[in-house]
């Protein structure tokens, strides 16, 4: 263990060095309490072996500012005391101390300390790894519960969350947010051509070139089946939700995946996509955006497919586009 | 003025300084050592104190002797050290100045003692 003796006293920093290294641990040694305490905030101590009176910071302060510290590691502290003053060690022990010893110290006294503290400081290590590892275990399973299993998008689960949180704060910040939902075009044929295998490998290959087009503070949802949703807070004015849609249209059809069973052309895996708007001033909640975007989807679909639509949300924006004042 | 003459050194506590190294002695040299050098100055310190009537600075003082000593197995004075203590704590330390007397002639014994013990071959 790395032993740490604080005493002002420098026969008793001898004669506790001595015994410590004697007894096979690592000795560092502190003459008064304010070099002591630069050593345990910079950590690694196992064990503090502390005299009471020192100048400045004493002994019971000490374990006060160990046990208040944060340090992930438990520092075992024993006080070192005199016979004459049998009530000061039950201050040092409120204050935080784990044992205490009677000066003079001898070895014998100072060796049975040390097995104590050598267990309740690995036991102490155990305990603080088992909680890093449920809360690494935790943050993992939150992932895994607001992932979708077969993109790795987000899931419905964090869609919503995502969606009513954008709304709320386009409201609170009077920002605009954009909304595109988009469709994999005669997905059942493929399915049924290709099988159910090839069909999740391309829902994969199509999450993908979405996520590629995504940027940071954007975020793509497995909406269900081969939908998707693409959520874009804080709009510009000069921001098209319909060009980021057709930017990923094309993204798709730039990966050529074959699609040999649709009955229009091309023989490739394509998307439709609509899009919404939301600006400040709106009546409408999230989810009337998301049918508006919705809406627009069919429009795309009726209109052939393999082509972005945008809501009238989208075209009203644009037709009067915010203006600053001045 | 005791009347017995006790030990001036606890031999418990050299043969505790003595089992600290693998026998050579040189951890028993180097506390000694050390007390030789800094008990002069805590007495200086001491009765500095003790004359200008310093309670606190005297009970400081009378701590940090009381604990080298015992340390160096110098019990008698050790003891003379703690009573000084104690009634500088109790804010008397015209009390406690009057076991000078007694305080010096321990503080001779233990060094005399000690000295003897530290130039053993």
């Amino acid at each position: 263990m790395r032993i740490l003796i604080a005493d002002d006293d420098p026969t008793s920093r001898l004669l506790l060095r001595a015994i410590v290294s004697k007894l096979g641990h690592e000795c560092i040694v502190a003459e008064e309490g304010a070099s002591a305490w630069d050593l345990l905030a910079s950590g690694g101590i196992d064990v503090l072996l502390t005299d009471w009176m020192m100048p400045g910071i004493d002994g019971p302060e000490l374990c006060r500012r160990v046990r208040e510290g944060t340090g992930d590691s438990y520092v075992y502290i024993v006080l070192t005391t005199g016979l004459d003053r049998p009530e000061r060690v039950l201050e040092g022990m409120s204050a935080g101390a784990d044992d205490y010893l009677i000066k003079p110290v001898d070895s014998f006294a100072v060796q049975t300390r040390l097995i104590a503290a050598e267990r309740v400081t690995e036991l102490h290590g155990t305990l603080s790894q088992t909680q890093a590892e449920l809360e690494q275990a935790n943050t993992e399973l939150l992932e895994q519960s607001l992932t979708d299993g077969l993109t790795g998008l987000g899931n419905r689960r964090r869609m919503e969350e995502d969606m009513i949180r954008t709304h709320a704060r386009a409201v609170r910040m009077g920002r605009s947010y954009g909304l595109a939902l988009f469709d994999v075009d005669h997905f059942k044929l493929y399915n049924d051509h290709y099988g159910h295998v090839a069909g999740d490998e391309t829902l994969r290959h199509v999450a993908s070139c979405i996520d590629f087009v995504v940027r940071a503070g954007e975020c793509a949802y497995r909406y269900g089946g081969e939908e998707f949703l693409l959520l874009l807070p804080d709009l510009r004015p000069s921001d098209s939700v319909a060009a980021i849609g057709e930017r990923i249209r094309q993204t798709v059809m730039d990966a050529a995946i074959p699609h040999s069973a649709r009955p229009t052309l091309p023989p490739l895996v394509t998307l439709s996509g609509g899009v919404a708007r939301w600006t400040p001033g709106s009546p409408l909640s999230v989810m009337e955006v998301v049918q508006e975007a919705d809406g627009a989807l069919f429009q795309a679909k009726a209109a052939g497919r393999n082509c972005i639509r945008e809501a009238d949300s989208c075209l009203h924006d644009r037709v009067e586009p915010s203006t600053v004042g001045g | 003025m005791s009347d017995v003459l006790s030990e001036p050194l606890d031999r418990a506590q050299i043969e505790l300084l003595l089992s600290l190294d693998d026998g050579d002695g040189a951890a028993l040299l180097e506390i000694v050592d050390e007390y030789l050098a800094m008990s002069e100055e805590g007495r200086v310190e001491l009765l500095g104190c003790l004359r200008a009537g310093d309670a606190q600075g005297a009970e400081r003082a009378a701590h940090t002797l009381k604990g080298a000593s015992a340390n160096v197995g110098a019990a008698a004075l050790a003891g003379v050290c703690a009573a000084m203590e104690a009634r500088a704590r109790q804010g008397q330390p015209q009390v406690a100045a009057q076991l000078t007397e007694q305080f010096e002639s321990e503080f001779v014994r233990a060094r005399t003692a000690l000295q003897s013990v530290a130039s053993r071959p």
